[in-house]
């Protein structure tokens, strides 16, 4: 009886042990991930005085806001404008942008998955493959397509719109709406982009979904009258919400944190999201890093925010879509 | 009557899934196609491109009457341009750090948060927060979150029993590991390899947020200098030939990858 108390004894001793180390673990490699944002927030509340290498791991002296304002706003004596505009340039890009490619995605989907045609079953790998590619190798012709079309078509447009008359309150309508154009130098033509190399990562979200409701179910609805977009509207559509919500999430945050294609498509410094504004920043000739980090804080924070509210969903996303990068 | 709708709704989706197919088509495979006649040609004259004066007339969408040289600008970069050949050894060099570095932190965090302890998600949120913000703001280490999410996921996947067999077959807790729970582990190692390998090869936005290309191009990649090249020098049959170069190393890793899971799921 001994004998064996003293052993389950040793077996507790053991698990307690176990799950010490276990406990230790964790919280070391938590730490090692959360020192990027410890250094990140620490910097970005210092002043520039107190920015060194050397304190780099040291609390501020005290808490002072003037790089977050700085950051924000811009500085005048110093000629910089500040990130405010080019945040807004972001929203204004990543809600149609999100929005449209989860749409799409969604009907892409539901064809593929529901109303399979001839050759589907070669086209869907082939959608897939867009995903891995370089963006690298489409950039040139892609700037150049934009770039023709812009000068032949898209530019009467712009002025077309900017030349509408409209009563004064309206004033703000035209430009908006010129900005969303799809051409070189426009939000709408990030959007477009962004859209279009969406297609395949939403496409194979939606399609796995779908993939996943019975056929039956489909079947059963046809055979009531249903039609191709009944069928989608009553039936599938709120089936799916859980991957609405997924692929919503996927896009903003991959579209709020695109750098490559906003670089080149943006050449204006009025439309720049606030990725290509935060490079630009770092990019001058002396570095302010507690702006820098301000700046960076902020362009982090509404992915952030998304990840903190919907993170289970987040990791779902990241797990549906494990083929992509 | 009921065969005809059926038609008419094929139709419907045929004609709603075309737009697609035709932008992926053009944006995916015409592009890379464009880009691959473009590494070809003797084209590095000066045309500003991100600047929009107007165009020579000889300017089309097509790549510009230039001279043919076949593969001169691959055997240029491949023989000879220094730059290139230290990008090269970077990429190849970064690249299995990264993969070995991520899937060594992903698989022990994943087994440390399968041990059934208190405050899983806690942990699994701040290991995961790094995916949701851009490389600009976290490095790149901290992205083994995400081999830690797969991990784990194909932890859940291997039922209780059969470690539990091994166990009560006297097995030590190690051996339960090495022999039973890490080989059923081996497909996602590959979908972990495949996804972190075209990751690292196609980093840009790390070399530029950090230092551009560093002295004696010490951090430069193959991508940022193909936006060295192109954007900045104009260099464009050279940039298509390294972009073509990318694709391809990206090619080799994820094409079979791709065939292999699209047959595996049409057996399923």
């Amino acid at each position: 009886m001994n004998a064996r108390r003293a052993l389950t004894g040793g077996v507790h001793a053991r698990r307690l042990l176990s799950h010490a180390v276990t406990y230790v673990l964790l919280i070391a490699a938590a730490i090692f991930f959360l020192l990027p944002v410890y250094v990140l927030v620490a910097t970005s509340l210092k002043s520039y005085a107190e920015v060194n290498l050397s304190t780099m791991w040291n609390l501020p002296g005290g808490l002072s806001l003037d790089s977050f304002r700085e950051a924000w706003l811009g500085d005048p004596s110093k000629g910089t404008i500040g990130l405010s505009a080019n945040f807004w340039n972001s929203v204004k890009l990543v809600i149609p942008g999100s929005i449209i490619s989860t749409f799409l995605g969604s009907i892409n989907g539901y064809i593929l998955a529901k109303w399979k045609f001839r050759g589907a079953d070669v086209i869907f790998p082939l959608i897939l493959f867009g995903m891995f590619i370089p963006y690298q190798s489409v950039l040139i012709p892609l700037v150049s397509l934009l770039q023709v079309w812009t000068r032949s078509v898209a530019a009467g447009w712009i002025r077309g719109v900017l030349a509408w008359q409209v009563p004064q309150a309206l004033g703000w309508l035209p430009p908006l709406l010129a900005n969303y154009i799809p051409a070189y130098g426009t939000l709408g033509g990030l959007v477009m982009v962004h859209v279009i190399y969406g297609i395949p990562i939403t496409t194979l979200i939606f399609r796995n979904y779908y993939a996943g409701i019975p056929n039956e179910l489909v079947e059963a609805s046809k055979i009531d009258g249903a039609h191709f977009f009944g069928i989608y509207r009553y039936i599938l559509f709120p089936l799916s919400v859980p991957a609405f919500v997924v692929v919503l999430i996927w896009q903003f945050t991959s579209i709020w944190n695109e750098f490559l294609f906003a670089v080149v498509i943006t050449s204006k410094a009025e439309v720049q999201p606030i990725t290509v504004a935060l490079n630009n920043l770092a990019g001058s000739v002396i570095v302010q890093w507690n702006v820098q980090m301000a700046g960076a804080l902020m362009a982090a924070l509404p992915t952030l925010l998304v990840y903190l509210i919907l993170g289970r969903y987040f990791m779902r996303g990241l797990l549906a879509g494990a083929l992509k990068g | 009557m009921s065969v005809r709708r059926l038609d008419r709704d094929r139709i419907i989706a045929i004609l709603l899934i075309f737009p697609s197919i035709l932008a992926v088509a053009v944006f995916v495979y015409a592009f890379i196609a464009w880009t691959g006649w473009a590494s070809l040609l003797k084209w590095n004259d000066m045309l500003p491109l991100r600047s929009l004066p107007p165009l020579p007339k000889s300017w089309a969408i097509f790549p510009p009457r230039a001279a043919l040289t076949g593969l001169e600008n691959f055997v240029r970069l491949l023989a000879s341009d220094q730059r290139f050949q230290t990008d090269l050894k970077n990429t190849v060099v970064f690249t299995v750090l990264f993969i070995v570095a991520c899937l060594a932190l992903g698989l022990l965090l994943a087994v440390l948060l399968d041990q059934k302890i208190r405050g899983e998600a806690f942990f699994r949120a701040i290991f995961l927060f790094p995916m949701s913000v851009s490389f600009i703001v976290t490095g790149v280490v901290w992205r083994s979150g995400y081999t830690m999410a797969l991990y784990l996921a194909g932890l859940r996947g291997i039922p209780d029993e059969l470690r539990e067999a091994g166990r009560v077959d006297g097995a030590s807790e190690w051996q339960v590991f090495r022999h039973i729970t890490l080989p059923l582990l081996q497909p996602v190692t590959l979908s972990a390899i495949i996804i972190l390998g075209h990751i690292s090869l196609k980093i840009f936005d790390l070399s530029s947020s950090m230092t551009g290309p560093g002295a004696g191009f010490s951090t430069d990649v193959p991508a940022y200098y193909l936006f060295d090249t192109v954007f900045r020098g104009n260099h464009f049959a050279r940039g298509a030939a390294i972009a073509i170069l990318l694709l391809l190393m990206v090619s080799v890793l994820v094409v079979p990858y791709l065939i292999y899971s699209y047959r595996t799921e049409v057996e399923r």
